[in-house]
């Protein structure tokens, strides 16, 4: 791999950065179709009720109401959200369990009818004149409670509402016998907070069957090409038949990975017969669209007296809600986190996923991970305690390296834990700030670390297919094509950077199409931090294909071999002679405009399936203040540690960390998404209940890029945006056990249970 | 959804014409002076209006005037952020700067007025608990002229004020603290942009070690911001020494009546009433001694 790289690495704009820094970007609130009407759904108010009769006569004369819709307008077909069962190995895991419109409501919020009308006031007026009778059921809104035999049952293959009692599938050792061994066991029980991501834009969809049948959806999907084929799949639809445009996305954070709204606004214009925009106010988004998974864990820990972990177990009930999503895969990926991050010989895991009247739960930054090895975390801090061990040696000890498996169980290309733990203890000044006096009036002072590994991809549990095409144009510009979705994590812009990089163009030279079924080549889409890494190398493979046909013409132009020659900033050099120079753009022209018939627009499409699965890797260091009269938590700096392989574009990187660490600080000590013990409704539903940091709130940061390119990676790079916030929650925490004792079981800490803890 | 159902507008140019339409129409008009808690509340249903009175246009409600040695005055159309940039409360009523000045939301604080903050009546402003502090006098005007009221005779219960369908709150009137006075504001919020689970103000007068006038005043414990009167009555003509602090601070979180909501519960509040009522008053005590 060259060294010497003069795209890749750099800090270039990021891609539209200008039209959001300006507001000309268009979101789909500020898209308007000709002759759209928009649509409004009338969300259960019980959390468990079966419709008895539902009469939509009086909403539907309204004026300006065009149509009006139920379940018996919807196909009556099951599905599941997630997308996961389309590409998942183990597809018997996945049920569905969802309709469009349900003729039973399951939780506070179960989507019941929908209106489509010439504007969202009159269909929300609409909405207030369907006449449902309902038979209200008993409902259970606590897992515990769920599972007990005679309670009220939400889906009827789930016998006890559990949907699957499932162990982790590829567990090694014998755990039993490790505890054994063990010198110390350290035991505790958790419950994760089920945490709403309140991304800037609430979801929004359009949805249009053109003049030519064919069906067009726009919605910011993380999974174009997968959520096309769920819609083709619950409508009775050829995939052909539909296309998928992704416009700018408002923040995304895992939440679109399920299928939100779009079946909804797919069949209000099929009714209507003209496009519907679908737009979920802030409240309906809280309460209508997928929280985290709330996971009721027990962990256990043995270890030597040395501090050798001899053995690790996770028992879960995942209290997923009334619908299964990503029950399954979130909590298989927890697993992995808390059994994989370490050096164990021995682990077991087992999981129940249960359902309840509650809001369902989906898949978030993180994704299981997050919690499973926060909770790990935190035990670690605990068990090193017990041995009266510096938790940092601890897990210097127990440390992964290179060789490895990652938590995937594939090995691992590098891993440098142990320098990334130990730089940052030199930065910040661990040894000192454990040691040091930790008082001040009612004041104490605590310094904590957390680690995490997380993942480039799913590769080998998912199909993991990824594309991207070259063409070059006249002046020597290329475009890039490949359906990618910029969430925030500057993907596109980081692709350009790639392709420019590979064929020896400027950063401007790439103009990306992308967001468009229709013009772009298949891609599993952007999950599991496998953006950068997977595409990235499927541009690679794409350029260097266009690059040989620039090349190969080229080298006839110059007189010289293929082999011989190099492209510098949009110029072909013969190496040995750079006086013999040819524009890029003069080679594609002639390509294309010549006398002599051969002609050639010259392109490039690239493929990749991957093998490995290189994890990027963390450690967070954070100091905190509480204040022991009060139970208030004040983080006081965070310094971030992290591996990317190779930033491609380093302040994206840092923006990536740092906005995880906002969403960590929200985890940890404010955001609770609270439903009424009685009805289920969601209570925390607006964003003066549910308390997310501003920047106000934001410790003093520092972000330290510790980059080792891996082999398998584009120029090195690995995953790096949806594993961010791993580390950061468990170095929060193991802060507070530091400053104060309190060790944190219930998420959030917020000030009352930190003074709770304290009596 | 959220939708704002019609109304009609009237811009009077004077007191007296706002009280008189507000006479004629009677529960149905709503006067609006910036609007930032009434627009949103009659979007969600829960304040309604036929119309509204907006006071913006009536000459001379904005001024802010400190009159010397007696006081300072601010009309009902003072906004936030005219009250937090000036100079005269900055150094002599400082605890209703800061309780201003910790509103996160510049929006808020360019729009809203200090008036709007107290007329919605809610325990948890951290406005009203400085102005409770500062012994705040209203002058309310209707049509059949002026009347002087307490800000806490005005705050009648949650949600409620003394004020009549026709009547306007003009004007606050804050006496000038006497020499040997200190005086401190706290509160406890979840963000920086949140409304307080406790907010606490003090304004005390000490000569010669003894406590000779004391006002104490807690948001958001109760269903109004109060004064803890018993614990006032307590310290007054007592030593200021430290276990008569302690004990007056106890004696204010036995004066809360909370709640248990979303922001937090009925024991933290009561309990932290209590440690910021301390520390509110060993803040005030400091700036006494310096
Ligand atoms: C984002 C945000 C953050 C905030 N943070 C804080 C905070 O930290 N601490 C805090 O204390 N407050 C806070 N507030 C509350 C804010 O201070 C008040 O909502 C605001 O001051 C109300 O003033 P207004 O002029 O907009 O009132 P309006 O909304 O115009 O009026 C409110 C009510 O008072 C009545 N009214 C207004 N003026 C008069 C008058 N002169 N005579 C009679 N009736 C009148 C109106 O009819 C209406 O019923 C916050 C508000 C927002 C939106």
């Amino acid at each position: 791999m060259t060294e010497k790289l003069s795209v890749v690495g750099k800090r270039v704009p990021r891609w539209r950065a200008h039209d959001k820094a300006t507001g000309t970007a268009k979101f789909l609130a500020d898209t308007k179709l000709p002759g759209m009407l928009e649509g409004k759904i009338l969300f259960s108010p019980h959390a468990h009720a079966k419709i008895l009769k539902i009469d939509t006569s009086k909403a539907e004369k309204l004026p300006g109401v065009e149509a009006v819709i139920t379940w018996e307008d919807v196909p009556n077909k099951l599905f599941n959200p997630n997308k996961l069962d389309l590409i998942l190995v183990h597809p018997e895991l996945e049920f569905k369990d969802t309709y469009v419109l349900s003729e039973k409501a399951r939780f506070v919020g179960d989507r019941i009818a929908a209106v489509a009308a010439v504007d969202a006031a009159t269909a929300q007026e609409a909405l207030e004149l369907i006449e449902v009778e309902y038979e209200v059921l008993p409902a259970v809104f606590d897992p515990m409670e769920a599972m007990k035999p005679g309670a009220p049952k939400l889906h009827d293959f789930a016998e006890n509402n559990i949907s699957v009692h499932f162990d982790f599938p590829v567990a090694w050792g014998d755990a039993e016998a490790g505890f054994q061994e063990a010198d110390i066991v350290v035991e505790e029980t958790f419950r994760t907070a089920k945490n709403h991501i309140c991304q800037f834009e609430p979801c929004t969809c359009m949805a249009d069957f053109g003049a030519d049948g064919r069906l067009r959806i726009w919605s910011p999907s993380q999974h174009a090409f997968l959520h096309r084929r769920k819609i083709a799949e619950i409508f009775d639809m050829p995939e052909g038949m539909i296309q998928w445009i992704t416009p700018h996305v408002g923040g995304a954070f895992g939440k679109y990975g399920s299928l939100s709204i779009e079946p909804v606004c797919v069949a209000l214009a099929k009714k209507a017969g003209r496009p519907i925009k679908l737009e979920l106010s802030r409240e309906e988004d809280l309460f209508a669209t997928e929280p985290r998974q709330r996971y009721v864990s027990t962990g256990k820990i043995g270890l030597k007296k040395d501090g050798t972990i001899t053995a690790l177990q996770e028992k879960i009930i995942v209290d997923g809600g009334a619908y299964y999503t990503h029950n399954f895969s979130t909590t298989a990926v927890n697993m992995g986190g808390f059994l994989g991050l370490y050096r164990c010989p021995n682990v077991a895991a087992e999981a129940t996923c249960v359902y309840s009247n509650v809001h369902p739960t989906g898949g978030v930054r993180g994704y299981g991970n997050h919690e499973g090895t926060c909770m790990l975390e935190q035990l670690v801090d605990k068990a090193a305690d017990k041995l009266g061990m510096d938790p940092l040696d601890l897990r210097l000890k127990n440390a992964k390296k290179a060789g490895d498996p990652s938590s995937t169980g594939i090995p691992m290309e590098t891993c440098s834990f142990e320098e990334m733990i130990k730089l940052g203890a030199e930065k910040i000044g661990w040894k000192e700030k454990r040691a040091r006096k930790k008082e001040d009036g009612p004041k104490r002072y605590g310094i904590g670390i957390g680690i995490a590994m997380d993942v480039s991809g799913a590769q080998p549990f998912n199909i993991q297919h990824r594309n991207a095409f070259i063409k070059f144009n006249e002046d020597g510009s290329v475009n890039l094509l490949l359906n990618a979705a910029d969430l925030g994590q500057n993907i596109i812009g980081a692709m350009a950077q790639i392709a420019a990089e590979t064929l020896g163009l400027n950063y401007e030279d790439i103009h990306v199409v992308t967001g468009d079924t229709d013009s772009t080549l298949y891609d599993i889409g952007q999950h599991a931090s496998g953006g950068c890494y997977q595409i990235g190398n499927a541009v690679i493979n794409a350029a260097e294909k266009a690059k040989k046909q620039l090349l190969e013409r080229a080298a006839k132009k110059l007189e010289a071999a293929p082999e011989d020659l190099e492209v510098r900033e949009g110029h072909v050099y013969v190496i040995s002679d750079p006086e013999k120079t040819i524009s890029v753009g003069d080679v594609s022209r002639e390509a294309m405009y010549n006398f002599e018939g051969e002609h050639l627009n010259i392109s490039g499409q690239g493929s990749f399936s991957p093998v490995q699965n290189p994890p990027p890797l963390s450690a967070v260091f954070t100091e905190v203040e509480v204040d022991i009269e009060t139970g208030e938590v004040k983080v006081l700096k965070i310094l971030y540690v992290a591996d990317p392989g190779r930033a491609i574009n380093p302040a994206t990187v840092e923006g990536q960390l740092e906005g995880a660490i906002a969403q960590s600080l929200g985890y940890v000590l404010t955001e609770e998404y609270v439903s009424n013990r009685e009805t289920g409704a969601l209570e925390s539903d607006n964003l003066n209940t549910y308390k997310v940091p501003s920047t106000l709130d934001m410790p003093e940061t520092e972000v330290v890029l510790y980059e080792e390119p891996v082999p398998s990676g584009p120029f090195g790079a690995k995953g790096i945006a949806q594993g961010a916030m791993i580390a950061v929650t468990p170095s929060i925490a193991n802060a507070i056990y530091d400053a104060v004792g309190v060790f944190v079981t219930d998420m959030p800490a917020t000030a009352e249970r930190i003074l709770e803890g304290l009596k | 959804m959220r939708v704002l159902k019609p109304f009609d507008y009237f811009e009077p140019g004077t007191v007296k014409e706002a009280a008189q339409f507000l006479t004629t129409h009677g529960g149905k008009a709503q006067v609006l002076a910036g609007g930032i808690d009434l627009i949103p509340r009659m979007r969600i249903g829960k304040k309604e209006a036929d119309y509204l009175v907006n006071i913006r246009k009536i000459p001379g409600l904005e001024t802010i005037e400190a009159s010397g040695a007696n006081g300072l005055k601010f009309g009902a159309m003072a906004t936030l952020h005219s009250l937090e940039a000036s100079k005269a409360i900055q150094d002599d009523y400082p605890i209703l700067y800061k309780a201003i000045h910790q509103i996160s939301s510049v929006q808020a604080k360019n729009m809203g007025t200090a008036v709007g903050n107290i007329c919605v009546a809610t325990p948890a402003s951290d406005v009203a608990t400085a102005l409770f502090a500062l012994g705040a006098e209203l002058t309310i005007e209707g049509v059949d002229g002026e009347r002087k009221e307490s800000i806490q005779k005005f705050c009648v219960d949650y949600g409620r004020t003394s004020l009549k369908e026709n009547e306007i709150v003009t004007e606050v009137f804050l006496p000038r603290p006497p020499a040997g006075t200190g005086s401190a504001f706290m509160n406890l919020i979840r963000t920086h942009a949140d409304i307080a689970k406790v907010s606490i103000a003090v304004a005390i007068t000490v000569r010669d070690g003894v406590c000779e006038k004391v006002r104490i005043a807690v948001g958001a414990a109760a269903p109004t911001v109060f004064r803890a009167i018993k614990t006032e009555a307590a310290l007054k003509g007592q030593k200021v020494t430290h276990e008569a602090i302690n004990e007056a601070a106890e004696t204010a979180a036995g004066e809360t009546k909370p709640i248990t909501d979303l922001r937090s519960t009925a024991e933290y509040r009561r309990e932290m009433t209590g440690v910021l009522a301390r520390r509110a008053m060993e803040k005030a005590l400091q700036q006494v001694k310096a």
